[in-house]
């Protein structure tokens, strides 16, 4: 259990929450909630409405001014790519808002300073925006020693002062979203490096739960966008090779940035420490399902963990099976025994979805049903042995034939309860 | 085809497995479900009355399995001896049955008079446990009535039916 200062502290960031320490937006959030008559419309809605908006007054101006067919098309373009980075930011801002402290202060304390850095009240998500349009202005607009000629193709020598003021407008919107991927995937970045050096640390029942592990998980993956959308500008720019460069080397730092964060974070164990120790030590569990009509039925089974779920084999006409198949709720009791004191017995019941492994599941999942195999064979070495050497006194459920006569069963976690002293513990997944 | 007479000596044998195991054995596992068919499994510290047929134990009044208990009495619970090495000597029990629980026991007297001596023989059995783990003033008795119960040793699997039971759904 975590101590009493920790206990204090983790109130400490709660009572922050509430008075709204984390409510800061970025400046984009703020500028969509109060766009004149778009603010009262549901966010997807919003969206949709920005890009029909910008997409009007591009081809009008296109039609008043007379500009070319290719560079209305571009300018579609742009306004799309960074529609398509608004949805991502509206999307993303409001999940990482919502986190709650973990169980572990210095995790609770990482994705503190996490938020306050992607949710900074200086704005500093705008720092890189800032300076990719200066840079990008600069060097349109030939203050720099390398020279283009892009306006020019695009507006001919004599651009209108209004088409470029829209021009650089859109410029803004684009380097500010730019700028907001390399934020946020560097600051992620940061949180997962910080996360793996405090796994070290992690005591008893500290952890962060596998719901906002997913939940980062969740985020990261989605960081990869910002990068592959950029890729969509590239036919505007493909005769600037400076600018094609610019933009590839910028997609090619977010996605590698990005799986380098997930990767981190990836490897996390959602487990607080005592308890992966008693799924990793354990040799059999109990596991428990229910018919459609309410009848439960509890087996021992033998199992694996790979460090995210439990595992466990059973026979395809097995009651278990026809269970799961009429109701995949699931209960899993994994307890070690004190051979000299029962107080010291130690057991974890982890309940939620069972998964069963079919034929249609193996080559979306064949790596994992590999690392399942692998699993019990260093497992269970013995039972494998008997397994092979007396199958002929096996029932034909029990061969080890995979898929046809045994299938492999997922635990999904919903909840988990612990066990410890006789007294009993429970910890939000 | 086996006789009847081979049946009932089956029978048996089987019955005097599962009585020597739940003798023997003080821990086993109880899976209730709740009112969302939600299972739930916990080790229990229990006693088996054999001229009842049926296993007793003590447990809070405020725990998840009575709560899912007066919701849906069908209970599941198996007692297991496990072998590290050779699966085939794994040996177990699974019950499946009804489940009675009693008020907040005051005083043994309280109790029906087949219940007492069993109700004496859990307590000085667990007395340490009993007195250490839980609080006197919110426990109650729980009884498991035996509807079915399946006896294994390795592959070999002996399903035997009690006579005052009900239709208890299927084992394997």
């Amino acid at each position: 259990m975590p101590s009493e200062t920790a206990r204090d502290d983790h109130n400490i960031c709660r009572q922050q929450e509430e008075e709204g320490e984390f409510e800061h937006k970025w400046v984009y959030e703020s500028i969509a909630e109060r766009l004149p008559l778009l603010s009262h419309l549901p966010r997807r809605y919003n969206v949709l409405a920005q890009l029909i908006l910008m997409e009007l007054i591009g081809i009008a101006l296109g039609r008043y001014f007379d500009l070319e067919i290719r560079t209305v098309l571009f300018g579609s373009i742009v306004i799309l790519t960074t529609i398509l980075w608004s949805i991502l930011a509206l999307e993303l801002g409001p999940i990482i808002r919502d986190f709650k402290p973990s169980r572990s202060l210095s995790e609770s304390l990482i994705l503190k300073r996490y938020r306050k850095r992607l949710f900074s009240p200086r704005h500093l998500e705008m720092a890189p925006g800032v300076v990719i349009f200066v840079l990008s202005f600069a060097y349109l607009n030939n203050w720099m020693p390398w020279e283009t000629s892009l306006l020019v193709t695009w507006f001919g020598d004599q651009a209108n002062p209004v088409v470029l003021f829209l021009v650089y407008l859109l410029h803004w919107d684009v380097s500010y979203r730019m700028g907001l991927g390399i934020w946020v995937t560097s600051v992620s970045l940061v949180r997962s490096i910080m996360f793996r050096i405090e796994l070290g640390w992690r005591r008893k029942l500290e952890y962060t739960p596998l719901h906002d592990l997913n939940g980062l998980r969740n985020i990261d993956s989605k960081f990869f966008l910002f990068g592959l959308f950029s890729l969509l500008l590239i036919p505007v720019f493909i005769t600037d090779t400076l600018l094609t460069s610019f933009l590839l080397l910028y997609s090619l730092y977010i996605v590698c940035v990005s799986f380098l964060s997930l990767h981190l974070i990836g490897g996390i164990p959602w487990l607080p420490p005592d308890i992966h120790s008693l799924v990793e030590e354990g040799m059999f569990a109990h596991v428990g399902t229910a018919d459609d009509r309410r009848m439960p039925h509890v087996t021992p089974v033998a199992y694996v963990f790979d460090g995210h779920s439990v595992y466990f084999q059973t026979s395809v006409g097995s009651k278990k099976v026809r269970n799961i198949q009429q109701n995949p709720r699931i209960a899993f009791l994994i307890d070690v025994r004190d051979p000299d004191d029962v107080m010291k017995n130690k057991a974890v019941l982890i309940t939620g979805r069972a998964r069963i492994f079919g034929w249609r599941d193996v080559l979306p999942n064949m790596i994992k049903l590999f690392r399942v195999w692998a699993l019990f064979h260093d497992k269970y070495p013995e039972y494998v042995q008997e397994y092979i050497t007396g199958r002929r006194r096996l029932p034909e459920a029990w061969q080890l034939t995979p898929l046809i006569r045994r299938v492999p069963i997922e635990v999904i976690p919903e909840t988990m309860v612990f066990w410890q002293e006789a007294r009993h513990i429970a910890l939000p997944v | 085809m086996r006789s009847l007479s081979e049946d009932l000596a089956e029978d048996e044998r089987t019955l005097a497995l599962v009585e020597g195991l739940l003798g023997e054995e003080r821990i086993g596992y109880i899976c209730t479900g709740d009112r969302n068919n939600v299972p739930h499994i916990t080790p229990v510290f229990f006693a088996y009355i054999p001229h009842l047929h049926e296993i007793l134990f003590v447990t809070d009044r405020t725990s998840k399995k009575i709560r899912n208990i007066i919701d849906n009495p069908h209970v599941s619970f198996t007692v297991d001896i496990r072998h590290l090495e050779d699966p085939f000597k794994n040996e177990g029990v699974m019950i499946n049955g009804t489940a009675m629980i009693s008020d907040v026991i005051t005083d043994v007297d309280d109790l029906p008079g087949t219940l007492r001596g069993p109700y004496r023989t859990y307590i000085e059995r667990f007395d340490r446990i009993v007195k250490r783990g839980k609080r006197m003033d919110r426990s109650i008795l729980v009884r498991i009535i035996m509807a079915k119960a399946a006896y294994w040793m390795g592959t070999d699997f002996h399903p035997i039916t009690f006579e005052h039971s009900l239709y208890y759904g299927d084992f394997a």
